[in-house]
């Protein structure tokens, strides 16, 4: 029962985990927090949804749902955040929720707001693992969420493309001087991040069966909180929180009173940044004031 | 002019220009707090709880609810003085869902299911104490303390060499905006009879931030951003379906070509400091403090604390 609770969780920690490495990307390189995540994480299913309802098959449909979520983040870069004056207080915060707000108000005009349902049609034999049972969506899912996160740490960590960003990262101006072009790598990892959320989203889709305009929402302030408690602009820390916290959630939903499971992640997020404000690793990023 | 008789209308006009009011003065302090929702429940249930369960009389009731929303800004307070920016408004943000949270577990309040008994209050009272707000916060905006908090939101290290006690300050402008929030909530409550805890969620901030970032970080602006984007669906009934796009629409705009709002806190900042944002249109706000602290303190810098604003 326990460890079957644990694999729910890593699922849903798998989810947190990608959504969390996306937010965590873009304030990374642009140090403003990118909200609008969460919709493209909503998006992408509904245009996967589409494509399946259109008899395209459903791997086809699901990298379409992933590049479509990557152009719409491209766009919401030009559209909310490169106008945007920098030193704006509130500047990509408000913009980029409003970019959201729009794209939700579509999805709820076209599809209505009510849950629709959602499968892919991917039949998979189930895995049995010493008594525990894991569905062979969940699998793939697992291993490519795993493979994802590996594959971006390796490129963030050993190639040219990850050092420049990395460099972006620590000070823009200078990497700039030093012939690294900000709009290009800004651009892309706007595109990458946005996949993974669209990634994310068509996985949750999957697993519950249904989309709906705001699916995104509970994951948009929970992954907040799991980029807070990893380190914001930390790569590996949103990784293992997400992770985490997708367990310490499934384990309080089955055990704890009803409610629990969410004032634990706000009282967590709260005390890191009270007490471990440079979240689990203690990775000592400079703190600019927003 | 008929949109503006309806009594729907004129309540949810009263409560937006409340709500958005009592994001500007923590805001104008630097203090980014998005804890909005959760002191607008702490109004809302209590004054609804007074009335409905212990027969107390509307008006104390709802200056209970506004004297409330201001103590429930204490914890957020410490937060205040302890994180700064974006990150702050993190934390406020997880600090409203946590009252929000408590609110639909609380039982003797119907929890999830919501509240309702109370007595209804006609939408000219609202209308009446959205206005004498309004007012109070102009006043209030220019006096002294008014130019304290944007001295500290411009630049917290000048404006405490100025003679400022920032923290002092800070938690002011919290509360302050908490009153207010506190009001507008149990103006909601005792207008629509029934609250409950999805009332009080994340999408109400979105909301009051696009009037805010509309209308600029003044009163006036406040007054101006809420009202245009509280009737332009009223006016426009065809457009109520995309009202929110419609809004995402215009704030993109507006922070892409006017930062500063509508009516901006200085309106020539946006001639003589191009594209610098909102933080340097405060800075004239602190010289200002400065030239003002000075006569008063004596020797104003020079003799440092002695010119503090309390």
């Amino acid at each position: 029962m326990l460890g079957q609770q644990i694999i729910n969780g890593l699922m849903l920690g798998s989810v947190y985990a990608l959504i969390g490495v996306g937010y965590t990307l873009v304030f990374g390189v642009l140090r403003m927090l990118n909200l609008a995540h969460a919709y493209l994480f909503m998006a992408a299913p509904f245009v996967a949804f589409l494509a399946i309802k259109n008899g395209i098959p459903s791997p086809v449909a699901l990298i379409a749902g992933m590049s479509v979520s990557a152009l719409l983040g491209v766009l919401l870069y030009h559209l909310a955040f490169r106008p945007i004056p920098r030193h704006h207080a509130l500047g990509g915060f408000v913009s980029s929720l409003s970019f959201g707000v729009v794209l939700q108000v579509i999805v709820v005009n076209a599809f209505g707001s009510m849950k629709i349902p959602f499968g892919t049609g991917l039949s998979l034999p189930d895995l049995e693992l010493g008594g525990l049972i894991l569905s062979g969506v969940q699998a793939l899912n697992l291993v490519m969420a795993t493979a994802l996160m590996i594959g971006l740490l390796v490129v963030i960590n050993r190639t040219r493309l990850g050092r420049n960003l990395r460099a972006l990262a620590q000070n823009e101006s200078a990497a700039s001087l030093l012939g690294v072009s900000v709009r290009k790598h800004v651009q892309l990892t706007f595109l990458v991040s946005s996949a993974l959320a669209g990634l994310a989203g068509m996985m949750v889709a999957e697993r519950f069966g249904a989309i709906s305009a705001y699916m995104g929402d509970t994951y948009a302030i929970k992954a907040l909180a799991v980029v807070v408690i990893g380190g914001l602009g930390d790569l590996r820390g949103a990784m293992v929180a997400g992770v985490l916290l997708g367990i310490f959630e499934v384990l309080f939903q089955a055990y704890a009173p009803p409610g629990w499971s969410e004032a634990f992640v706000w009282l967590l997020l709260i005390a890191t940044f009270l007490f471990k404000p440079e979240g689990i690793f203690g990775m000592r990023t400079s703190r600019r004031e927003v | 002019m008929n949109v503006l008789l309806a009594e729907p209308v004129q309540a949810l006009l009263s409560i937006n220009a409340l709500l958005t009011l009592s994001l500007l003065f923590p805001f104008l302090a630097g203090v980014w707090s998005l804890g909005l929702p959760g002191f607008m429940a702490v109004g809302a249930y209590s004054s609804a709880y007074l009335t409905h369960a212990l027969g107390v009389p509307i008006p104390v009731a709802i200056a209970a609810g506004t004297a409330l929303g201001a103590v429930a800004t204490l914890p957020f307070g410490l937060l205040a003085l302890r994180i700064r920016g974006i990150y702050l408004a993190i934390a406020t943000l997880a600090a409203a869902e946590l009252i929000t949270l408590f609110f639909s577990h609380f039982e003797p309040t119907g929890g999830v299911m919501g509240y309702t008994g109370m007595p209804y209050l006609e939408a000219r009272w609202l209308v009446l104490l959205a206005l004498a707000t309004l007012l109070i916060s102009g006043w209030l905006y220019h006096s002294r303390l008014g130019k304290a908090m944007k001295a500290v939101g411009s630049d917290p290290t000048v404006a405490s060499c100025n003679g400022i006690n920032v923290a002092y300050i800070q938690l002011m402008s919290l509360g302050i905006g908490g009153a207010i929030a506190g009001l507008a909530g149990a103006c909601f409550a005792h207008f629509y009879s029934f609250i409950a805890p999805a009332n009080f969620a994340f999408h109400r901030t979105v909301d009051i931030l696009m009037f805010l970032v509309t209308g600029g970080l003044t009163p006036l602006g406040v007054l101006i951003g809420s009202g245009i984007l509280t009737l332009l669906p009223q006016y426009v009934t065809a457009l109520e379906r995309w009202a929110p796009a419609l809004y995402g629409v215009v704030v993109m705009i507006m922070l892409a070509w006017m930062p500063g709002g509508l009516i901006p806190a200085n309106r020539f900042s946006r001639w003589c400091r191009r594209g610098r944002g909102m933080a340097s249109d405060n800075a004239v706000a602190a010289s200002q403090m400065a030239r003002d602290s000075a006569p008063r303190a004596g020797a104003g810098i020079a003799s440092g604390s002695t010119g503090r604003v309390r």
